[in-house]
């Protein structure tokens, strides 16, 4: 489960945002202030685009490790979790609210504030706007 | 990877989802803005960002020309990201690029980012025609043949059922197509900026880059007094 977890939270816009904090700490990037005037040499890259980066080319870089503990300790006690699941295993109730539950509204807040696209998904999203247009035109497809 | 075949100034041409534009009847591929070692020209300046773009840049170069089958490549401009970044290339990279060029004809237009700089053994030129068709790498407003240019990185935004997404894209119109940087670390210019006016039209149309495609979003380029901003 653990390892599966694991693999899953990587992929999350949750794991960069740690990330873009141990860049900042570590001097990687500057944080950037309203109002502050960008000099040409202070050019802000995005630790997002450095995040995916060094998943791909550096997967046991130190700012890796640091967002890994940080996320399985920090974020979801990952250890808890493991232990937790056993215990309400068969003891899920599912039921459809009328509105959202109290207890749900941070949940739906994050969800608003990461809108993060992971690029396979945005080709789904472009190809349902060029259907969408090919629909409403009633044209064949041009290949 | 799918492409998407258009028409422009009478040819025939396919776009590539890595930002490459083969032109058929010519066997000739056409890419833009590479800029070579660009992360490593943020080290002098204390910004330590990983040095792992040019590498990604010519693989993507490789697959690129393997995917069309050009026998013929020609680079628009901005190969390299400055006049030194020839230097700070590693030994194993100039063997790659080396490889690549290797089994085709490249053809090299002048940027304004590398200085002049041409890989050692062969020559830019400022432009170049090819069956009536103007190549150079920044756009000549006064220019009334067909051409085609680089150099601005064009990027769109989409908004489609509350999804916001920003992709680099060819622009097209009638007369003029640009073609999107084909670095891995290039970063993008809004196509509704002012610097690509004159562009603006009814028959504007962009070709957005996706993951495994070139998707087409409706036709129409026009200034959106919202967005609008200089840089």
């Amino acid at each position: 489960m653990t390892e599966e977890f694991e693999e899953w939270l990587q992929d999350t816009p949750l794991l960069k945002r740690l990330f873009r904090d141990s860049a900042i700490i570590s001097g990687l990037v500057e944080r950037r202030h309203p109002g502050q005037v960008k000099t040409g040499r202070q050019i802000l890259f995005s630790s997002d685009l450095i995040y995916d980066v060094l998943r791909r080319h550096e997967p046991d870089h130190i700012l890796l490790q640091a967002v890994r503990r940080d996320a399985m300790q920090g974020l979801i006690d990952a250890g808890r979790l493991a232990d937790t699941l056993p215990e309400i295993a068969g003891n899920i109730v599912c039921r459809r609210l009328d509105m959202i539950s109290p207890m749900a509204v941070p949940l739906i807040m994050q969800i608003v504030r990461e809108n993060t696209v992971r690029s396979e998904v945005g080709d789904d999203v472009l190809m349902d706007m060029e259907e969408e247009i090919i629909r409403a035109a009633h044209v064949e497809e041009i290949h | 990877m799918s492409k998407k075949s258009t028409e422009f100034a009478g040819h025939g041409f396919d776009l590539y989802p890595s930002g490459g534009l083969f032109w058929p009847d010519e066997s000739l591929l056409i890419v833009g803005d590479l800029h070579l070692e660009k992360a490593s020209s943020y080290h002098a300046s204390g910004q330590f960002l990983p040095p792992y773009d040019t590498g990604q840049t010519l693989a993507r170069l490789a697959d690129a020309l393997s995917a069309c089958g050009g026998g013929r490549v020609m680079f628009l401009g901005d190969v390299f990201h400055d006049g030194r970044a020839w230097g700070r290339m590693s030994e194993a990279n100039r063997t790659r690029l080396a490889d690549i060029l290797e089994p085709v004809d490249s053809l090299w237009i002048e940027g304004n980012h590398d200085q002049s700089f041409v890989l050692p053994g062969h020559n830019a030129v400022m432009e170049a025609e090819i069956g009536g068709i103007v190549f150079r790498h920044i756009m000549d407003d006064a220019e009334k043949r067909p051409e085609i240019s680089a150099h601005y990185h064009p990027a769109a935004v989409i908004h489609h059922r509350g999804t916001r997404l920003r992709r680099p894209c060819f622009v097209r119109t009638a007369r003029r197509m640009i073609i999107p940087a084909f670095g891995v670390l290039t970063g993008g210019l809004d196509c509704r900026d002012e610097a690509l006016a004159a562009l603006r039209g009814r028959d504007t149309q962009l070709y957005l880059l996706g993951h495994e495609g070139v998707f087409v979003p409706p036709a129409g380029l026009a200034a959106d007094r919202k967005r609008t901003r200089t840089r």
